[in-house]
């Protein structure tokens, strides 16, 4: 009786394990994600990080370091359902002393096309949202030149008025533009929220 | 796949249409512009039409003609007065000024009377739309921005004869414009089939506009939300100017994508176009009407 249900439990507890890391993980700086492939055809990761233990010596003025990790990569969207399995790589690196920016460095040049459709996404880590907004900014501009505007960047939910709030100093509002070219960023909630979906636009 | 899906689609919309004696806006469209109810030419004073390309990035524009209605084809169409339309030669897509006929393979060629045409748009640029037919009429007039219209969630079209369809994840949308017509102006955003692009829809100058209370607005500006194509999961659920994902007749069935996901969102009723349009009474024209690109949608992410 019991011997025919031993193979499937067999598979069904190896399923449940192989999916416990790839199936519960959050949207990381390998940009491996079905929904991330699926939806754009390059994305970018900013994840922060507090705990670097540079410049830490006694009358030091630049410590705390928070140093900032860009990684990038670009997708076909839409030619295969097999997912890109190569993880991102690093593009930019920042380090800033609280909200202010004292170092960075571009490892390569992006290989994306123009016109592409692409996202950010800010990872969970860390507590110096300034720095994230302030990297945000500098990439939306940047992007912007290159005519790769992402046309979404999604932060975590308990990011979000902070982000809000610093992109406001940046002169971006969260208004209707009046026409014309206008940079903007399409600043999203994860996990969405309704009244946290808005497009700033920098105001001239 | 696309059109399996269309076909059925078709069948089933008109199917109703036969039961109900009337079509809805935005499942006219579905049967290219069959639907709309056309008035005569309007009055003296008439509404302009305009498409802006707000973002920092190129997008390829699509305008949809009604067949057999009073803009019944693409080549009635003027863009900052032009309506040179002609058959795209091959690829690359093009990146410049033209005006194209879209072609599908279907066909083979371009049909003798085109209803579809595209052209691209560079960042931050916008166009006047006229029209040859009557006093500057636009009945049932579509704009579709990135790819063309109608394609359900997971289906992929293209501009033909360019190689590489692009597959809509979550479908595609579309503004639709009924305009300088004696029988009443209308507009709305149609995500019957899904949403990939954030459209803004606003007016300016002219008579008032209503929605479904009848309580008369100077203007109205609507703007679409997300459609996951996957799920079924609907933003546009209750937005006045905007079809829902799926629903046909605003407020209810049929499904515009038999063969997608059905709206898990929006509340189904008693069918009521009313709330998804904002229109005129008739023999009222004038002002602008001005639909803008503001972007790519996306459904959010998956909470994991």
């Amino acid at each position: 009786m019991f011997k025919p249900y031993f193979p499937a439990a067999v598979i069904g507890m190896s399923v449940a394990l192989i999916c416990q890391l790839p199936c519960g993980a959050d949207i990381d700086a390998k940009l491996i994600d079905p929904y991330v492939q699926k939806e754009f055809q390059w994305a970018m990761f900013i994840d922060t990080q507090e705990d670097k233990p540079y410049l830490n010596y006694r009358s030091s003025r630049l410590n705390p370091i928070t140093q900032v990790r860009v990684t990038a990569s670009s997708f076909q969207q839409g030619k295969t359902n097999t997912p890109v399995i190569t993880p991102a790589q690093t593009y930019e690196e920042f380090w800033y002393h609280e909200e202010v920016p004292i170092g960075m460095r571009r490892y390569r040049t992006l290989d994306i096309k123009p016109n592409q459709t692409g996202a950010i996404f800010l990872g969970s880590r860390g507590d110096n949202s300034a720095a994230a907004a302030n990297v945000l900014v500098r990439l939306a501009v940047e992007l912007d030149l290159q005519e790769l505007a992402p046309s979404l960047v999604e932060v975590p939910l308990d990011k979000y008025d902070v982000i809000a709030s610093v992109l406001g100093r940046y002169s971006f509002f969260p208004r209707i533009s009046k026409g014309g070219r206008q940079c903007s960023i399409h600043l999203r909630s994860h996990p969405y929220n309704k009244l946290k979906d808005e497009y700033f636009y920098l105001q001239n | 796949m696309i059109h399996y899906a269309r076909t059925l689609s078709i069948l089933a919309a008109a199917a109703i249409a036969v039961f109900t004696g009337a079509l809805p806006s935005a499942q006219a469209q579905q049967l290219g512009g069959h639907g709309h109810v056309d008035g005569g030419q309007g009055g003296s004073a008439t509404t302009s039409l305009s498409i802006q390309n707000q973002t920092r990035r190129g997008v390829y524009a699509v305008i949809t003609t009604n067949t057999g209605g009073l803009t019944p084809s693409i080549n009635n169409i003027q863009v900052n007065g032009s309506s040179n339309w002609v058959a795209p030669s091959g690829p690359p897509p093009p990146v410049d000024s033209g005006l194209y006929y879209t072609c599908p393979p279907s066909n083979g060629s371009c049909p003798g009377t085109p209803i579809q045409g595209f052209f691209y748009m560079r960042k931050g640029t916008s166009v006047q739309i006229t029209s040859t037919a009557g006093q500057n009429v636009l009945s049932g007039v579509s704009i579709a921005f990135l790819q063309p219209p109608y394609a359900c969630p997971g289906s992929s079209n293209g501009f033909y004869p360019f190689v590489g369809e692009f597959t809509a994840a979550n479908g595609t949308n579309f503004a639709e414009v009924t305009l300088n017509v004696t029988t009443g102006e209308n507009v709305d955003i149609s995500c019957n089939n899904g949403a990939n692009a954030k459209i803004n829809m606003a007016s300016t100058g002219g008579p008032t506009w209503t929605n479904n209370a009848g309580k008369p607005v100077p203007s109205f500006s609507i703007t679409n939300s997300w459609v996951n194509g996957t799920t079924g999961q609907d933003n546009n659920c209750g937005v006045a100017g905007v079809f829902p994902y799926q629903y046909t007749q605003c407020t209810a069935g049929p499904n515009a994508c038999p063969n997608s996901p059905a709206n898990i969102s929006c509340p189904i009723s008693t069918a009521n176009n009313g709330p998804c349009q904002y229109a005129r009474t008739a023999g009222k024209s004038g002002g602008t009407v001005t639909v803008t690109f503001m972007g790519p949608e996306h459904p959010p992410s998956p909470s994991h």
